[in-house]
């Protein structure tokens, strides 16, 4: 019986994702048509996983607030504050709130989280030579400081165009030829996982 | 040849090989390969023809002259042939048969003694041994049986032991002849004794002189089972002559002197009859003397040392020659003379001890028995000794024992010429070496079979049942002809065995407790106990535990996550973070608090930016244009400023924004730059899409039909609004307009989005991180114009309003970037000096 | 006085922004309670947003207020959906799978289409166009000549590099492949880095600015 459910639904996987494909290749009314619909279908199926993704963030804190395990009160927060920004959600004449929650909150924290990594970030670049002296930290470090030096500028003296013209060079030349190659390689390696998917060779979902 | 296979051991042997030469089994069976046995098929006949070689000689020769001349059938049948022996339960056993068969018998040849004594017996014999051979003769003649028998055999077949009736085949004829011998005078017991000679040359002559000189006085017990007539005839006349000698001198013991054919007598048995005659008060037996010089040995000094115990000095007289006399006769008990007023019937045997077979269990022959009782019981002490003695001779000798019954009484009577002959030695125990001697001898089959200690009741009953007897045993049990083993009967093969079996097979335990006959249990087969248990756990040494528990060791950490080592606690870690973090903060305050505008914004844009500057400038009034916020409220502050420039610009075009995010999150930070752009609200051309979920997928059906999604939702309303007019797939809008801080995102939108514009332009306004890898697709013309960081937006802005957000923060963004700049120059510096001196230290370390 | 709502945004958010950068001192519980609240802001918002701009908009009103064709087009994915919220529990988790299914399907789909045809096929035509010199270019030949191979190496090098085909393998040839596609690798990295750096700063810049405006609103403007 499982093997016949694993068929099954490779089956699934490779006709929707064989249709869906064809719609690249084949301009017909028919197929783009269906096409569309199954992506339709894919489409609300995501947002309906983004719900199953909160419901399971919601379950595993509970559990641990019933476990009462070591830092069970931070759940209990997460999880009053989930409730808390749900009900405001859903509540009609509470914007405000929200507008507020969001703004007041949200966005503050993720902000002054975005902002510890400055210094982190910094801490690291200082660190980064006393680990690892090699030629190509080396390199690393003298690109990073090309680049800093190529965006801001000085006082007094503005912006050198030396290192403007560097950092041009470093960025636009050097680091696009690189940044091509990764494309290219990320694009391949999309292609592949993508083809073994469509041809049963990997089932994500499960099943042999 | 091909090999041979042994059907042991599988090996391959030569085919002429008879033994396998691996495991020595036999490769070659003795016997014939039987035909398989089919189930239903009727049985084939054999000719029995094929059997003949294994029937005995005497009835070989009777097939035989039946085969030649069936009318020679009864010559040359023995008598006891003649007629079908019809088996009777009381019928005394014709072990004597075998004699009469034993014409050509080459496999029982006749003994010496006895061929010298057929020879010797005509009339010396008998006239010396006339009284103790009568004597013993008579104690042969089976008494009276005690009890009735079950059986009744014919009105002329009594079941007793008749000698004198021929008409019967069941007794051998020289019991038949005794038996006519006693019936008859003495002629006609001769002339049945010639008849018996001439029917079956086997019988001596002495014994049908000594079954026709039995004296009528010496009546048997017509009741005795043994004493049937139809074994009259065949009795040897020796027996007869005995019992009828016997007989006399019971009534007349002087008739020691009886007209016992003594001639027909062996030596030793007239010499018997004299001895024994000797024991009895009349002295009369003295007189008798055996012939001496015929006697074999044993006899002879059966006789001698019978005769020594004897009161009587007839014994001295009487003394045969000693070396005659066998053994068991010379160590015959003299206390037979001491129940001389007891009538023994006379009897050839004493059948008592035959009763108490080799074979224990065994039923007696009703002729046995009845000589057994006829027979004077020996006393106790002397039983004993005398059990290794015939029981036909202990009647002589065992004077003091009761006498149950008048044959027994009759038979001591008779017995004491044969014991007064004897030495008196016979009275003794014979011991066991006399008593092998005695039966070292040629003793006939049907003799030697018989061992004084089977005379005896239950004693020797458990002397035989043990393989090593407690006693020696006088008589040394001889192995039975086949006739002899073949008429045996099962009884008395069985019941001793059948006690024993019975014996054991009483179960002890397990269900059957208690109850006989149970099948024995094989040896090494099933038992009652309870199965052994055997240990699952395996034997290990302590080398093998140990590297057993190294094992499960390397497995548990296999699966176990180890734990990362501890990283070296570094002590300025903490201060070091705060310098940072506290020059970064002054940096970034001070211009902020102070408003300075201490840096100069850029004035050159690059391609990238003059592209996005041109590209932008090149969009028509209230052109529908995509913008899509694709950013995190993480990089607001980077995005935020840039993207408000160029979406001033946009709304100064009065183009028709229609916002899509496919980030949660994307609305509310369109939300917060339209309010920081339009506090007031007041700018109406815009078009809110939401989220769009799916990521890849939701970018490529927006794609392929914008307005399809929100077809029937609930922002059906905004489909109405004139600024998605015109709206219908993403070729229409003017410009797309992408503000994303991922280089994933906005790859995505590239891939999917970019070939449905066909040709619109595709704008982008990144964040400083994700420029590297979105602008190869500027490079590749798929993305039209790009705005990356602060930078761009610095010199955008300056552009199209000065002093616009981004140049409020540039002097803390220049500060800030010399900061880390001179942060990380110096740290990394530090490192490298760190890291020379650090080598150069374990360098001169490993110098040293 | 009434309170506004700026002011309460203000308030909240330079506590949380306060609570957040204490972390630059030490990891304190105030940091933890912060972000704890972070994440349960964020998911259940997320949770709306996706409850009302997708599981309503797109599939309930639909459902009621759509055509019989309409509504037969969306049984499916309401069946389907309905499905995948058994992925919540371990017991019926199983039930998700033929949507997990159809979701890896059209996911692999559109990843192919868009990685080859908006990726792959794209940068390599732009690989070979860098040497096209017939378009029409100020600069110099030379300068586009040398950006032109100088992308190419990077290219290729970063391509073969990442692809692990170099890495670890013996030869001259190799070995001088490696180390051009380590020095592109690492440069591009480096540029990574900056930026990081950079779109860092701006956040604390913002936070910073923020904190200034709060005291100058408070102390000063109030």
């Amino acid at each position: 019986m499982n093997r016949i459910a694993s068929a099954g639904f490779a089956v699934l996987a490779i006709a929707t994702g064989i249709l869906i494909l064809l719609g690249y290749f084949i301009n017909v009314p028919a197929v783009a048509d269906f096409r569309l619909i199954l992506l339709e279908w894919a489409v609300i199926l995501a947002g309906v996983a983004a719900l199953v993704g909160v419901g399971n963030l919601f379950s595993v804190h509970l559990q641990r607030v019933r476990q009462r395990v070591k830092g069970s009160t931070y759940s209990l927060l997460l999880l009053v504050s989930l409730l808390i920004s749900l009900f405001l959600g859903v509540t009609p004449g509470l914007e405000a709130a929200q507008h507020i929650m969001l703004n007041a909150i949200m966005i503050p924290i993720e902000i002054s989280l975005m902002a510890l990594l400055a210094v982190s970030l910094t801490y690291a670049g200082i660190r980064l030579l006393r680990h690892r002296p090699t030629p190509i930290a080396i390199l690393f470090i003298v690109t990073v400081l090309l680049v800093l030096l190529g965006t801001g500028a000085w006082p007094l003296i503005g912006q050198l165009s030396v290192f403007s013209d560097l950092r041009a060079i470093v960025a636009q030349v050097l680091a696009a030829g690189g940044a091509r190659g990764i494309l290219i390689g990320v694009a391949l390696g999309t292609l592949t996982t993508g083809l073994r998917v469509l041809l049963g060779a990997d089932r994500p979902y499960g099943g042999k | 040849m091909a090999d041979v296979k042994c059907s042991m051991c599988s090996a391959s042997n030569p085919a002429e090989a008879e033994v396998c030469q691996q495991c020595g089994a036999r490769l070659k069976p003795l016997t014939a390969p039987l035909d398989s046995i089919h189930p239903g098929e009727t049985p084939t006949k054999i000719s029995t023809s094929d059997l003949e070689n294994t029937l005995p000689s005497w009835l070989r020769d009777v097939r035989q002259a039946a085969e030649e001349s069936p009318a020679a059938l009864p010559a040359a049948t023995p008598e006891f042939l003649a007629a079908p022996v019809a088996p009777t339960p009381n019928t005394p056993l014709d072990f004597l048969s075998g004699l009469s068969a034993a014409k050509d018998d080459s496999d029982e040849p006749v003994p010496d003694w006895l061929a010298g004594l057929r020879d010797s017996l005509p009339t010396e014999e008998v006239s010396q041994s006339q009284n103790p051979v009568q004597d013993l003769l008579t104690s042969l003649t089976p008494p009276a049986p005690i009890e009735p028998q079950p059986v009744e055999p014919p009105a002329e077949e009594e079941p007793t032991w008749d000698f004198h009736d021929s008409a019967t085949a069941e007794t051998p004829d020289w019991l038949a002849a005794l038996k006519a011998q006693e019936n008859t005078p003495a002629a006609p017991k001769i002339e049945e004794k010639a008849e018996m000679s001439a029917t079956s040359g086997d019988f001596p002559d002495w014994l049908s002189q000594l079954s026709s000189q039995t004296s009528p006085a010496a009546t048997l017990p017509e009741s005795a089972p043994n004493t049937s007539s139809s074994a009259t005839g065949d009795l040897p006349d020796w027996i007869t002559s005995l019992r009828d000698d016997s007989a006399a001198p019971v009534a007349q013991p002087a008739s020691a002197e009886a007209t016992a054919p003594q001639g027909d007598l062996p030596d030793w048995m007239a010499s018997l009859r004299d001895d024994s005659a000797a024991p009895v008060a009349q002295p009369a037996p003295a007189k008798v003397t055996a012939p001496q010089g015929d006697l074999p040995d044993w006899m002879a000094s059966l006789r001698d040392d019978s005769a020594a115990p004897v009161e009587q000095p007839a014994p001295a007289e009487a003394t045969a020659p000693q070396g005659d006399l066998p053994d068991w006769l010379a160590n015959i008990s003299p206390n037979v003379e001491q129940s001389p007023s007891v009538e023994k019937p006379a009897k050839a045997f004493d059948t008592g001890a035959f009763a108490e077979s080799a074979l224990p269990g065994e039923a007696e022959p009703n002729w046995l028995s009845g000589i057994t009782s006829s027979a004077p019981q020996p006393a106790a002490p002397e039983a004993e000794p005398a059990s290794a003695l015939p029981g036909w001779l202990d009647a002589f000798f065992v004077p003091g024992a009761e006498k149950p019954s008048e044959a027994v009484n009759q038979a001591a009577v008779e017995m004491p010429p044969v014991a007064e002959t004897l030495p008196a030695e016979t009275s003794a125990a014979p011991t066991g070496a006399a008593s092998d001697a005695i039966f070292s001898m040629d003793m006939p089959d049907w003799l030697a079979g018989f061992t004084p200690s089977d005379l005896d009741m239950p004693a020797p009953k458990a002397e035989m049942a043990s393989t090593a007897s407690t006693e020696t045993p006088e008589i040394t049990p001889v192995n039975l002809p086949s006739w002899v083993q073949a008429m045996r009967p099962m009884e008395a093969v069985i019941a001793d065995a059948e006690d024993v079996e019975n014996e054991q097979m009483v179960e002890k335990s397990g269900p059957l407790a208690g109850l006989r006959a149970v099948l024995p249990m094989i040896v090494g087969g099933m038992t009652m106990r309870k199965p052994k248990t055997y240990s699952i756990k395996l034997n290990m040494d302590d080398a093998q535990q140990a590297q057993v528990a190294l094992l499960e060791k390397l497995l548990a950490t296999e699966t176990k996550a180890q734990d990362l080592p501890a990283r070296e606690k570094n002590r300025a870690e903490r201060p070091l973070r705060w310098v940072i973090a506290l020059i970064l903060l002054l940096v970034t305050v001070i211009p902020l608090l102070m408003g300075s505008r201490w840096l100069d914004v850029p004035q050159l844009a690059g391609a990238d930016l003059q592209a996005f500057t041109e590209t932008l400038g090149k969009i028509e009034p209230n052109a529908p244009v995509l913008v899509v916020f694709d950013y995190q409220p993480a990089l607001a502050g980077e995005l935020e400023p840039i993207a408000a420039s160029a979406v001033r610009e946009l709304m100064l075009k009065q183009a028709r924004l229609v916002f899509v995010s496919t980030t949660p999150t994307g609305a509310l930070m369109s939300e917060r730059l339209m309010a920081r752009l339009d506090p007031q609200q007041t700018y109406t051309s815009s078009a809110q899409l939401g989220y769009l979920p799916g990521g890849a997928a939701g970018i490529q059906v927006f794609a392929s039909a914008p307005t399809r999604i929100e077809r029937d939702g609930l922002n059906g309303a905004v489909l109405e609004s004139p600024t998605l007019a015109g709206v219908t797939t993403l070729n229409d809008f003017a410009a797309a307009l992408i503000l994303t801080d991922s280089p994933d995102e906005g790859r995505l939108w590239v891939e999917q989005a970019a070939p449905e514009l066909r040709g619109k332009p595709l704008l982008m306004v990144l964040s400083a991180q994700a420029e590297p890898l979105l602008r190869p697709y500027f490079d590749s013309g798929q993305v039209q114009g790009l705005m990356v960081g602060l930078n761009s937006g610095a010199v955008f802005e300056q552009q199209v309003s000065p002093d616009g957000p981004v140049r409020q923060v540039w002097d803390a963004f220049g500060l800030g970037l010399i900061a880390m700049e001179a942060l990380i120059f110096i740290g990394g510096i530090w490192g490298l000096v760190s890291a020379w001196l650090s080598a150069r230290a374990a360098q001169k370390q490993e110098e040293a | 006085m009434t309170i506004s709502t700026d002011l309460i945004t203000g308030i909240l958010g330079f506590v949380f922004t306060l609570l957040v950068l204490s972390y630059l001192v030490e990891d304190n519980p105030l940091f933890r309670v912060a972000v704890h609240i972070f994440v349960g802001l964020s998911a259940g918002y997320v949770a709306v947003v996706v409850w009302q701009q997708v599981i309503i908009s797109k599939l309930l009103v639909p459902m009621l207020m759509g055509d019989w064709l309409q509504r037969a087009f969306l049984l499916i994915p309401l069946l389907m959906s309905i499905l995948l919220l058994g992925k919540m529990s371990p017991r019926y988790q199983a039930f998700g799978r033929p949507v997990v299914a159809f979701l890896v399907g059209a996911g692999a789909a559109v990843a192919i289409g868009g990685a080859l045809l908006g990726t792959l096929l794209p940068q390599i035509q732009a690989s070979i166009a860098l040497f096209d010199f017939s378009a029409t270019n100020a600069r110099p030949l030379t300068e586009t000549l040398t950006e032109a191979i100088f992308i190419l190496l990077g290219t290729v090098s970063t391509l073969a590099y990442f692809q692990f085909t170099v890495r670890g393998k013996s030869g001259k040839r190799n070995a001088l492949l490696t180390i051009v596609g380590q020095v592109f690798i690492a440069i591009t990295f480096g540029v990574l880095f900056a930026g990081a750096l950079t779109a860092a700063l701006t956040a604390l810049i913002d936070r910073v600015a923020f904190l200034v405006q709060f005291f100058d609103t408070i102390f000063f403007s109030l």
